[in-house]
């Protein structure tokens, strides 16, 4: 809008540029000195060296001038509106008055004269040279003119000349494109003058070009015949090759052939002799030998035959074959022990050739030969009654496993009490009988804890791994053949080489029936090598039932024999065959772990339940558990790990040995014994994980503590031989009255102050004590508990058998400190030693062996280095003083470059809204000029109008004025009249 | 900040307050870029509006914040500084805050302080920087004693002396805590005083250095001036009363020290001062409100109305660095701070 009206306003301007020059020099510039009329803006931030527009103004004088500036633009138009045209001559001189008027049409018609230029006339001077092929007409005739005039003298002169005429002619034929309507026209034209000689030309050329082409076809075919040439020498070589090829092959074929051939009559010989692989060889070669020596390329192949078996068989060995081939040797030795069963004469027969076989190999196989001429005379008769003793063997009618060993049990514990009320009776009567049969089982036990050592040492060999297996296999092969040979010496009961699982006890129990130890050994193994898992699936089925029945032989040979005549005669329980029956309850758990878990824990449960009953009931009868079970509480710690933090066997079992120490009550010496055996093997299962139990470390205190009470430190006088019969029979009425009356049992009670942790030993007054013989008591030495007691249903408490006590508590002692003070946490120990400490440093010593004081010094001096050591490392409490906590210190957040304005980063963005920004200010001062130039409009047009207003009115008042003149001058001539007519 | 809401009482809180009086911060148009005016680089500019070189020195405020920032007394927590600059604006600086270590990204921080008039922390929301309303006095707990230092000032003063006798009490023992503990006893120097015997009598046991809690009031003998200062006698006694009831608390901690001790070995050090016998007036009443204001310009002298007394600390004219400097020794080894 605003530039269109400056445009306007110029435009204008132009026309009457003069008078409103005129006015602008003629108007002065006039100031305003209204000082209210100025304005000032305040910054609100000071900054330096920054110039800021309008900060001051004075609009008075800013006014002014827009006033003025308007009323020389936009008042001119308003004025000039609504006004007619004007016709303003503009032509060419007319405004000039010094120019005539020839001047001026002169100059008109020289302009008229240069605008129009030639647009319609055409160059009639200008001449174009017709052209074709970039030549002009004219100068190409008159060339072939030329031409053609001088190959006529040419022609005449000599024939030479006409070939070099004729070779243009063949030029030029070839620059017109050589069509045929071109060279006829030549032609023709050429025949109508000279028809005859350009005739004879056509024909030499016509035959130059055929010998031309006839040479290049000959080339041609020269090249294509040279290159098959090429092509078929190529090919005949490649022939020649694959007819070397085919004939290499043939040969091979042939090789193959003949070595063919000779395996198969190698096989057919190898059939027909019927004979081990290592004796065919032998024959084979000792045969061919003398046939064949010439033939060394057959050896050769032969060897290395030979050779490549070798190989084969050693890689292809694993434990599943090598169990198989056990299996087939077995069964092998099997019929061959059946065939020697079948006769005497066989038997015989089989003597001479173990006998001969030393000597030579070719007589053996005679041998057998004849044998096998004599066996179907005789397996006629003989091979139905084989069958039926097998079948007997195998085809027994099984009875359930569980009914049977529940009836045992409940024999076992008839037994039980019956031998124990028939022995009870027995030593009241007779004490002589009793000590001579202590001395018999004194040595007894000796030998049992020797063969627990054993045990302790070969189980650590099965859980060493697998190679120690193997390595045993290898023994156990090395076993059997020894047992072969003594199995041969012993005429009247040979063992079988192959076993079916056992359907029951009975059955396991006939096989091993008044056999040897080495003989069940080997029948065991044999059960385990024929049924092994590996070699079927089915086998792992017979094992799961095979399992339980070892478990239950391993009891019924745990259980002592309590018979006198048997005692005597022979060992009550066959250690060995434990050691063997642990070994394969091992070996097969590991195959079906299942099983074993479930049987282990039957059998901790139903020892559990008996005991608990016990409790309950409150009966006299042993509380501890049995010799055969601890055997088998020791059997599950050798079979599965006791080192794991929770087991589903193993801390079943520790729970209720603890159970045990805490709960069963401690009455007389059995309990005693059985109680330490029992801590030893809890102690045997906390070992391998460092555990700690507290039952160990209270029945420890406790025992000793009363042995202490009953012990006093005062030393007694000798008395007289008159006393000896005096105290004999007080003690008897001591336990007559023991048994009858438990008040005296309520002397002792469990406490701090007597250093008695558990509640459940309810031993008389003085049990324990020592007898005044102190020259007696000196010259016993102390010795190791037996585990054959276990069995003895009455103990006598006894000054040897007291000190033996104290001696196993002593040496279990240090065993048990040396082992904690080596863990890791034994900060809190010294609390613990130190009350053992003090409860040695009470015990009297004087009436001991010197051996025996001895352990004790050593055990003291042992508690006290480990109590020093451990103090010592000991750090004290140090109080923790800190640093004083410094404030935490913030990094202001700030631009490094800061700006005032909010300067974009990017460059088009910015540009843009800058263009933005400038677009919104132009608008808005657009509009505000606008405002004001129709404010200016409005007030000029009140004023105009304000103008006509004033001169109407004028004009209105003078017409009234006129007409009030007139009606004056009327009114006075009608008065007049009046008057003279006389009206008036 | 509101220090009548924070302090329940104002004897437990303890903190210095600085006012940098006179700082030079001006924005200067160069181009199309806004920088802090500065001497060096737009001595053009000063010359071209009549300015003095001295008139555009920010890196003396620099300094002194680095100085007065970088002290154990800030890390502490028991400061608080204040900046007014020649234009009469006046900006809080939050103890917290990390003072930029170059002048450059000072500049910048500056400028842009003055255009939005408060700067946040990167990893907070705290107002590290705040334009304030003046005038200062507003911003002070009531009761603050406000000393103008100034080289040409009447009184010199030794600080060392003149903070314990504004405060009233003795300097704190200081602890030193080291990572390897050592147990080592050391001997006090005897005191005619009982207190002094007691914690020599605890050293003698064997144990480690006791530490001593400072006592804000002492006993000593009556004053013996004239009827005008009766009003100030009343205020004497009230404090003695004050006095002993601490002095019992102070014994029974001692007593509980001694029984620690047999149980525990401590492995802190200590050192005991010496205690003056005479009398030490306090001239906060209790109060323990410092404020000292540092003149942070090159030339001339601090025209202040706010101030109570003014005072100066050293025979030498100081940079303003370096009376920050000194300033914070002073109330570090008053307060125990290490």
């Amino acid at each position: 809008m605003v530039k269109s009206k400056s445009e306007s306003v110029n435009s204008k301007k132009g026309g009457i540029s003069n008078g409103f020059n005129k006015i602008e020099k003629s108007t002065p510039v006039v100031k305003i000195v209204n000082p209210f009329d100025r304005k000032v803006n305040k910054t609100k931030h000071v900054v330096l060296n920054r110039q800021v527009k309008g900060a001051s103004g004075d609009l008075g004088q800013s006014r002014y001038n827009a006033i003025e500036k308007r009323k020389k633009t936009i008042l001119v138009e308003m004025n000039q509106m609504n006004k007619s045209n004007k016709f303003i001559d503009a032509r060419i001189g007319e405004n000039d008055a010094s120019m005539s008027e020839e001047d001026k049409m002169l100059a008109r018609f020289q302009r008229e004269k240069l605008r129009n230029k030639n647009l319609y006339n055409l160059n009639d001077n200008d001449q174009e040279e017709l052209t074709h092929m970039g030549q002009s007409l004219g100068n190409s005739l008159g060339s072939n003119s030329m031409s053609l005039s001088e190959g006529n003298d040419d022609y005449v002169a000599s024939d030479d000349e006409l070939d070099e005429v004729g070779k243009e002619f063949l030029s030029e034929r070839q620059r017109f494109g050589g069509g045929d309507d071109d060279s006829n026209g030549n032609g023709e034209r050429q025949d109508r003058h000279k028809s005859k000689k350009e005739i004879y030309q056509e024909i030499i050329e016509k035959s130059k070009i055929g010998k031309a082409e006839r040479a290049k076809e000959k080339l041609k075919k020269e090249a294509l015949t040279r290159d098959l040439d090429e092509e078929f020498n190529l090919i005949r070589g490649e022939l020649i090759l694959t007819n070397g090829n085919n004939s290499n092959s043939s040969n091979n074929n042939n090789l193959q052939d003949d070595a063919f051939l000779k395996f198969q009559a190698e096989q057919r010989s190898n059939e027909q002799k019927f004979a081990s692989s290592s004796s065919s060889n032998s024959t084979n070669d000792s045969t061919k030998k003398p046939k064949e020596a010439h033939d060394d390329f057959d050896e050769l192949l032969y060897e290395l035959q030979g050779e490549s078996r070798a190989h084969a068989t050693d890689r292809t060995k694993t434990k599943e074959e090598q169990m198989k081939e056990e299996m087939e040797r077995l069964q092998q030795k099997e019929k061959e022990r059946l065939e020697r069963a079948s006769g005497d004469y066989v038997e015989l027969e089989a003597d001479d050739n173990v006998k001969d076989s030393d000597k030579n190999l070719p007589r053996k196989v005679l041998d057998r030969l004849k044998a096998k001429d004599n066996k179907p005379k005789m397996l006629t008769a003989d091979s139905l009654d084989d069958e039926n003793e097998v079948l007997n063997i195998n085809g027994v009618d099984t009875v359930f496993y569980n009914p049977q060993i529940d009836s045992d049990d409940d024999n076992n514990n008839k037994d039980n009490s019956d031998s124990e009320d028939d022995q009870t009776n027995e030593q009241s009567s007779e004490l002589e009988t009793d000590d001579e049969d202590k001395s018999d089982e004194d040595e007894e036990g000796e030998e049992g804890d020797e063969e627990d050592s054993d045990l302790d040492l070969k189980d650590d060999e099965i859980l060493s791994g697998q190679e120690d297996d193997e390595e045993e296999e290898e023994e156990k092969s090395t076993k059997k053949l020894k047992t072969n040979k003594k199995s041969k010496e012993e005429v009247n009961e040979t063992i079988p080489f192959t076993f079916d699982t056992p359907k029951s006890i009975e059955e396991l129990d006939e096989w091993l029936l008044n056999r040897t130890s080495e003989e069940k050994e080997t029948i065991l193994t044999r059960i385990g090598v024929c049924n092994h898992v590996s070699i079927k699936p089915q086998n792992k089925d017979k094992m799961k039932d095979y399992l339980p029945i070892l478990y239950q032989r391993f009891i019924n040979i745990a259980k002592p024999i309590k018979e006198d005549d048997q005692d005597e005669s022979s060992n009550p329980i066959d250690w060995i065959e434990l050691d063997v029956l642990s070994k394969y309850i091992f070996e097969i758990s590991q195959d079906v772990p299942i099983v074993s878990g479930i049987t282990s824990k039957d059998l901790i449960n139903s020892c559990y339940k008996r005991i608990c009953k016990k409790l309950e009931i409150q009966s006299k009868l042993n509380y501890w558990p049995n010799q055969q079970e601890l055997l088998v509480i020791k059997l599950i710690g050798n079979v599965f790990p006791t080192s794991d933090f929770q087991h589903p066997v193993v801390t079943p079992t520790i729970e209720a040995l603890n159970f045990f120490l805490s709960h069963c009550p401690i009455r007389n010496a059995n309990d005693i014994i059985s109680s330490l055996f029992t801590m030893n093997l809890l102690f045997f299962y906390l070992s391998p994980s460092k555990r700690y139990s507290p039952e160990i470390s209270s029945l420890l205190i406790s025992l000793l503590s009363t042995f202490i009470n009953h012990n006093p430190p005062t030393i007694q006088t000798t008395t007289t031989t008159t006393t000896k019969p005096k105290n004999s029979k007080n003690s008897k009425t001591t336990t007559a009255t023991t048994t009858t009356t438990p008040s005296n049992i309520n002397s002792q009670w469990a406490s701090i102050s007597t250093n008695i942790l558990i509640p459940t030993i309810l031993l008389p007054l003085n049990y324990l004590k020592l007898s005044n013989q102190i020259n007696v008591i000196k010259k016993i030495e102390p010795t190791q508990l037996e585990f054959s007691n276990l069995s003895k249903s009455n103990l006598e408490i006894n000054d040897e058998l007291r000190i033996n006590i104290l001696n196993y508590l002593i040496s279990f002692l240090e065993k048990y400190i040396r082992f904690y003070s080596e863990s890791q946490f034994n900060e809190s120990l010294p609390s613990l030693f130190t009350n053992i400490l003090n409860l040695l440093n009470k015990l009297d010593t004087n009436t001991m062996n010197l051996k025996l004081i001895e352990k004790i010094n050593s055990l003291k001096q042992l508690i006290d280095s480990i109590n020093k050591e451990i103090i010592n490392k000991r750090k004290p409490l140090i109080l923790l003083t800190s640093k004083p906590q410094t404030l935490r210190q913030f990094n202001p957040r700030f631009n490094q470059v800061f700006s005032f304005f909010n300067k974009d980063p990017d460059a088009e963005r910015n540009h843009t809204a800058k263009m933005k920004a400038l677009i919104k200010k132009e608008t808005k001062g657009a509009l505000r000029e606008i405002v004001k130039d129709n404010q200016f409009i409005q007030a000029e047009k009140f004023k105009k109008a304000t103008e006509e207003r004033k001169e109407n009115e004028k004009k209105r008042k003078q017409i009234m004025s006129e007409l009030q003149s007139e009606q004056q001058e009327h009114k006075s001539y009608k008065k007049m009249k009046d008057r003279l007519d006389g009206r008036i | 900040m509101n220090f009548n809401k924070a302090s329940t009482t104002l004897k437990d809180t303890k903190k210095l307050i600085i006012v940098l009086e006179h700082a030079t911060l001006d924005t200067v148009k160069v181009k199309e870029s806004f920088q802090l005016l500065n001497c060096d680089d737009h001595a053009d500019i000063l010359k071209k509006h009549g300015k003095e070189a001295s008139e555009a020195r920010p890196d003396i405020l620099h300094q002194c914040l680095l100085a007065l920032f970088d002290s154990p007394l800030n890390k502490a927590g028991l400061l608080q500084v204040f900046i007014k600059t020649t234009k009469n604006v006046l900006i809080e600086v939050h103890p917290q805050t990390r003072i930029p270590r170059t002048f450059n990204r000072f500049a910048g921080l500056m400028v842009q302080l003055l255009k939005k008039l408060s700067i946040r922390a990167t990893n907070g929301p705290d107002k590290l920087f705040k334009v304030i309303k003046n005038p200062i006095t507003d911003h002070l707990a009531p009761g603050t004693k406000i000393y103008a230092t100034s080289f040409s000032a009447p009184k010199c003063v030794d600080l060392f002396e003149f903070v314990p006798e504004i405060f009233g009490y003795d300097p704190l023992p200081v602890i030193p805590v080291s990572t390897t503990p050592t147990g080592v006893a050391l001997g006090s120097s005897t005191n005619n005083n009982n207190n002094v015997n007691s914690i020599q009598s605890l050293n003698s046991l064997g144990g480690a250095q006791v530490r001593s809690a400072g006592e804000s009031y002492y006993e000593g003998m009556e004053d013996e001036e004239a009827a005008e200062e009766e009003e100030k006698a009343t205020e004497t006694n009230n404090k003695n009363k004050n006095k002993r009831k601490q002095d019992e608390k102070s014994d029974n901690d001692k007593k509980k020290q001694k029984t620690s001790n047999t149980t525990t070995t401590t492995t802190s050090t200590a050192t005991t001062v010496q205690k003056k016998p005479e009398k030490k007036s306090d001239q906060l009443n209790g109060l323990q409100q410092v404020c000292i204001v540092i003149g942070a310009m090159s030339t001339g002298a601090m025209k202040i109305e706010y101030k109570h007394e003014e005072i100066a600390f050293s025979n030498y004219p100081l940079s303003a660095a370096g009376a920050c400097f000194k300033i914070t020794t002073v109330f570090e080894r008053q307060w125990g701070i290490l």
